[in-house]
């Protein structure tokens, strides 16, 4: 078995609630994102959906890691439709339950084109809506904007508040960068240490949509001292 | 875009070169610099082929025929092979380096050994066809198939898919450009297969026409068919190729993007 990755982690999401998981790489972030999606399984301790174990079941919280990973052989609606189709729809209907969403992903017109054919943000979005058909409202995302620059980040950023207030979704992602945790968080885990623990828990209570200038505010930038200083704590 | 140029262009130098030669091949034979019963003209060997159009095409037919029955063979003995390998790694272990050392036994010179087996039907025919094509095929299927991108598969995973989904949706969609590159090749051997089977005996097919000629010194009917076998392969990968973008459609919209120096 080896030495533990993580040990004695506890988190929990609230309905409608953006966290945000930061830590060092290699403290075991994708680990707990593996478990929690159910491709992998602990050796002790639950994941709970609702009250329900679904410990070690894929296919009951959407996921979403580091690249988009869209298939390069399927057209967009194709990729975005995939989960409709593994779970044993018609393609007929997967693929005109996906229609109705392009648009609101920002995806209207791009259809019919394949991967390669579409920006670094469209392909994001793309897989994010891909990410949501797999049909819970829970999305695990690990690292979703760090391969993107900075300027389609930020516009990304305000893109995915909104749709995910529209849609009601309740996420948890993983990021290195403590600013994109900051300005999209409700909350926010450190993990650090050897095993990985959560060292520190913060809540951020400016609401939403969060001004322009919330990254100059005294409680953005104390918040922000509170993490670095979490983040290089060893157990 | 500027590839694409480039290629046409290249195809046209090409083509002006094949021309010059065939020129002065044409050259060489009517200043009678080499006897003709040793080296016919290009026009000859043209008249050749015409005067013997319709018996080259009933031995095409039987030789078509061969190489397609030992290519589907090959083809389908190849997915199964790749697939079982793909699944079991203690298959792929034992099985890969087998593979490979069986391909530095000269299939070609089995042919006698086949007749001897099999006598002079198509049966021998069909099996060196298979055992040319399998190799090339299975290779290529097998290293598609493995090369498929492991967070995607963990992906699927997360999404609830089974390995007969994976194999469907990932792999083998994955595996096309590999397998295709690999029925290039092994389309263009079963026909030199099935002909080099064919010298060995039987009673049709292009070696057997092939092996009469040259026992009547019929050196223009020889060219003739020579041009002609190498004709038929062209044609069959030119196929091949056609197929391959009719079933990978993504490849074929890339270009234009791909191509970017």
């Amino acid at each position: 078995m080896g030495e533990p990755v993580i040990q004695d982690i506890s988190l929990h999401l609230e309905q409608g609630e953006l966290v945000g998981l930061l830590g060092s790489s290699g403290v075991g972030k994708t680990t707990l994102m593996g478990i929690l999606a159910g491709v992998d399984r602990p050796d002790s301790g639950k994941v709970l959906l609702e009250g329900e174990d679904i410990t070690g079941t894929a296919g009951r919280v959407g996921y979403m890691l580091q690249k988009d990973l869209l298939l390069p052989f399927k057209t967009t609606l194709d990729n975005v439709s995939l989960p409709l189709v593994l779970k044993g729809m018609k393609k007929s209907e997967a693929r005109k339950q996906a229609a109705e969403l392009m648009a609101r992903f920002g995806l209207a017109g791009s259809e019919d084109k394949y991967p390669h054919q579409l920006s670094g943000g469209m392909r994001q979005r793309a897989a994010l809506l891909r990410t949501h058909f797999l049909g819970n409202k829970v999305i695990l995302l690990d690292e979703p904007f760090s391969a993107l620059d900075a300027l389609t980040k930020s516009e990304l950023h305000r893109w995915f508040l909104d749709v995910s207030a529209q849609m009601g979704l309740t996420t948890l992602f993983i990021t290195h960068d403590i600013d994109e945790a900051l300005t999209l968080s409700h909350r926010i885990y450190v993990m650090a240490g050897a095993p990985g623990t959560i060292q520190t828990e913060l809540a951020i209570s400016a609401p939403y949509p969060r001004p322009a200038d919330f990254a100059f505010s005294p409680e953005f930038l104390q918040a922000k001292r509170q993490l670095l200083e979490a983040i290089g704590r060893q157990n | 875009m500027i590839r694409k140029l480039r290629n046409t262009k290249n195809k046209g130098d090409s083509l002006s070169l094949l021309l010059a030669l065939l020129i002065l091949w044409q050259l060489v034979c009517s200043l009678k610099l080499i006897p003709p019963f040793l080296l016919p003209s290009p026009i000859s060997v043209v008249r050749a082929f015409a005067a013997d159009f319709v018996p080259i095409m009933g031995h095409a037919a039987v030789s078509l025929g061969e190489a397609f029955a030992g290519l589907t063979l090959g083809v389908a003995a190849a997915f199964v092979l790749a697939i079982a390998m793909d699944r079991s790694d203690y298959l792929y272990r034992a099985l890969y380096p087998v593979i490979l050392i069986t391909q530095t036994v000269p299939t070609v010179a089995l042919a006698p050994l086949l007749v001897l087996w099999m006598g002079y039907g198509p049966a021998p025919k069909i099996v060196l066809v298979f055992l040319v094509c399998f190799f090339p095929v299975a290779v290529g299927l097998l290293d598609g198939f493995r090369e498929a991108d492991p967070d995607t598969m963990v992906l699927l995973r997360s999404m609830g898919a089974n390995e007969r989904q994976i194999f469907f949706h990932l792999k083998l969609p994955g595996a096309l450009p590999r397998l295709f590159s690999g029925l290039r090749i092994a389309v263009s051997y079963s026909i030199v297969g099935a002909v080099i089977a064919e010298w060995l005996g039987g009673s049709s097919g292009l070696g057997v026409y092939m092996t009469r000629v040259r026992k009547s010194y019929a050196f223009d009917k020889m060219f003739a068919i020579i041009f002609f076998v190498s004709g038929l392969s062209i044609l069959l990968m030119r196929l091949t190729a056609l197929l391959e973008k009719k079933m990978t459609p993504w490849a074929r919209q890339g270009e234009g993007k791909d191509s970017k120096p």
